[in-house]
């Protein structure tokens, strides 16, 4: 619980910096969603429509009818708050065991009278709470802008929370997985490095998966595919198969940050 | 039982030798010193019993307990103080202590005290900023904090480096006083005069493995003494003799011989001054990788 507290407390600004600036992003691109559901937007979408499909697939327009704010938040959350909030995510999940060998820390932490299984359920408890807390608070700022500029009296609850787990379940993915590369790397800048490469990556191969049948299968490996809002919008749901393999992943990233960090040594 | 026990401990890092069958014993109550220069394997040594490292093999105990399967239990009982101070930059240095309280069981309270006194006495300032610190000045955190708790172990690592005479005699007499109390302390140093000063047994290291272990006294007692004479002494006929050198009134030598011969031969001459002194550990130590490095060029030459 203690080094959960101090977690915390250090990783505090980071998250308020964060967070503030993603409400502030969505606030920003709510306040342009009536101009949107205008005429001149339906002229926009028109012309929109005429693009080749493949261009849509790429972009997530498919399927979204842009006059409905839920459906206008499919299409730039997912650039916005899934895939920059990721950064976040992998940059928080990336440094929590990393930092302490690399500024040396881990010396002191290390000779105190607790095992290596608690430090990472304490960092672990970390990382998942400031990934609730910037999800939480992105979605309660979501659900004010979007009545206050919603300009149409039908709000579709139901869907507003999918859209609003899909980020979360998303970030916790990627901040997990990058936890695992914290426990597995002795310089910050490399695990930060390599975390955001495989963000890319992933969200890479969810395009791809979308683009091309042959690469249809993609989609089972990474979480952009399982949790793609453009899908969600679509069937008004998160396909059960998803959802058991975001929480196996989840669950083995976590299994293999214990086992990796129990035997490794630690260098000063 | 042995405080610290460890049994052929080895530890290679990949290709590179870390230590090699390090056998070391510290009794409860020892002052033991941990000599060697940099590189040869001091830190490693510290770092398998804290169980940073794991070993590649051999075992090794503290209290009796596995250090690689009970490292907690044996830490709560140890204060630690590493060789280079490392914490958490932007903290203050009150923040990082109570950080550090909140890993041992018992009486909180009574550890804040002692953390105010021991502040006080080695003059920090608790409202500091970690980053703000001087080099002397971390280690002195670290010195406080490897205290609190009031272990039954310390294990330093170098941890005069950095502090100035004042505080490091501080240090020293803080060591004394714990030591009485019963504290067994581990001291690893390159600087052999603050080991002679405080310690009961040395083990000397190089080059990963373990040269010797002997009694401080014991070290001495066995070596030369250097003999310096003011005087007109002739030709001196003794045995045990070497490194005679004479400048002009003076004649100085190294004696491993018997005393009581160099008294009688020294009666009968008319000198105008004598010192006859014990030699620093330094002295001793360097004597002795000489005499290492002799026999290896020996063997190497084939003799």
């Amino acid at each position: 619980m203690n080094i959960f507290k101090w977690e915390f407390k250090r990783s505090r600004k980071l998250l308020l910096a964060w967070t503030l600036a993603f409400v502030l992003l969505q606030f920003m691109y709510s306040s342009f969603f009536p101009s949107m559901a205008s005429e001149e937007g339906g002229l926009l979408l028109a012309k929109l429509n005429m693009l080749p499909k493949i261009f849509l697939k790429m972009f997530g327009l498919e399927n979204l009818d842009l006059t409905n704010i839920l459906h206008y938040y499919a299409m730039q959350g997912q650039f916005i708050v899934i895939l920059i909030g990721s950064v976040f995510a992998a940059k928080m999940g990336s440094s929590m065991i990393v930092k302490e060998e690399n500024d040396k820390t881990a010396e002191f932490l290390m000779a105190k009278p607790i095992s290596r299984k608690k430090i990472i359920t304490g960092k672990l408890f970390a990382t998942l709470v400031n990934i609730l807390i910037f999800d939480g608070i992105i979605t309660m700022a979501n659900f004010i802008f979007f009545n206050i500029y919603n300009t149409s009296d039908a709000f579709d609850f139901k869907l507003f929370w999918l859209l609003s787990l899909s980020p979360f379940f998303i970030h916790l993915s990627v901040g997990f997985l990058s936890f695992l590369v914290s426990t597995s790397k002795r310089r910050l800048g490399k695990a930060d490095m390599i975390s955001l490469g495989l963000v890319f990556s992933l969200y890479t191969a969810s395009v791809f998966a979308k683009l091309t049948e042959k690469l249809d299968f993609l989609r089972f490996f990474t979480p952009y595919s399982y949790f793609d809002p453009s899908n969600i919008v679509k069937t008004k749901s998160i396909s059960m198969i998803y959802i058991i393999l975001f929480l196996m992943e989840l669950i083995g990233f976590i299994v293999a940050s214990y086992i990796y960090f129990e035997k490794k040594d630690i260098y000063i | 039982m042995k405080v610290i026990e460890t049994i052929n401990l080895t530890k290679y890092y990949g290709k590179f030798r870390g230590i090699e069958n390090v056998n070391l014993s510290v009794d409860e109550g020892e002052i033991f010193g941990f000599i060697g220069p940099n590189g040869a394997g001091k830190s490693t040594t510290i770092r398998l019993l804290l169980n940073f490292l794991y070993p590649t093999f051999g075992t090794a105990k503290i209290f009796g307990k596995d250090c690689f399967k009970e490292s907690p239990e044996i830490k709560k009982l140890i204060g630690y103080i590493p060789g280079e101070v490392n914490y958490y930059e932007d903290v203050k240095v009150k923040d990082l202590l109570e950080y550090s309280i909140t890993f041992y069981e018992g009486d909180k309270e009574k550890y804040r005290r002692k953390m105010f006194e021991l502040s006080k006495r080695f003059d920090l300032d608790l409202n500091r900023r970690i980053s703000d610190l001087s080099l002397g000045n971390r280690k002195k955190v670290a010195v406080v904090q490897s205290l609190i708790h009031e272990p039954r172990l310390l294990i330093y690592d170098e941890p005069t480096n950095g502090l100035d005479p004042l505080i490091q005699k501080e240090l020293f007499d803080l060591i004394c006083e714990e030591n009485k109390k019963g504290v067994t302390v581990f001291f690893s140093s390159h600087v052999l005069s603050e080991v002679q000063k405080l310690c009961t047994k040395v083990a000397i290291i190089r080059e990963g493995k373990i040269m010797t272990i002997e009694n401080v006294e014991d070290l001495r007692k066995r070596q030369y003494k250097i003999v310096k004479i003011e005087g007109d002494v002739g030709e001196i006929t003794l045995s045990g003799i070497k490194n005679l050198k004479t400048r002009g009134n003076t004649t100085s030598f190294l004696f491993s011989g018997d005393i009581n011969e160099l008294i009688l031969f020294l009666s009968r001459k008319k000198i105008d001054n004598l010192s006859i002194e014990e030699p620093t550990l330094e002295e001793i130590f360097m004597d002795y990788y000489s005499k290492e490095e002799e026999h290896n060029e020996h063997i190497q030459m084939g003799i």
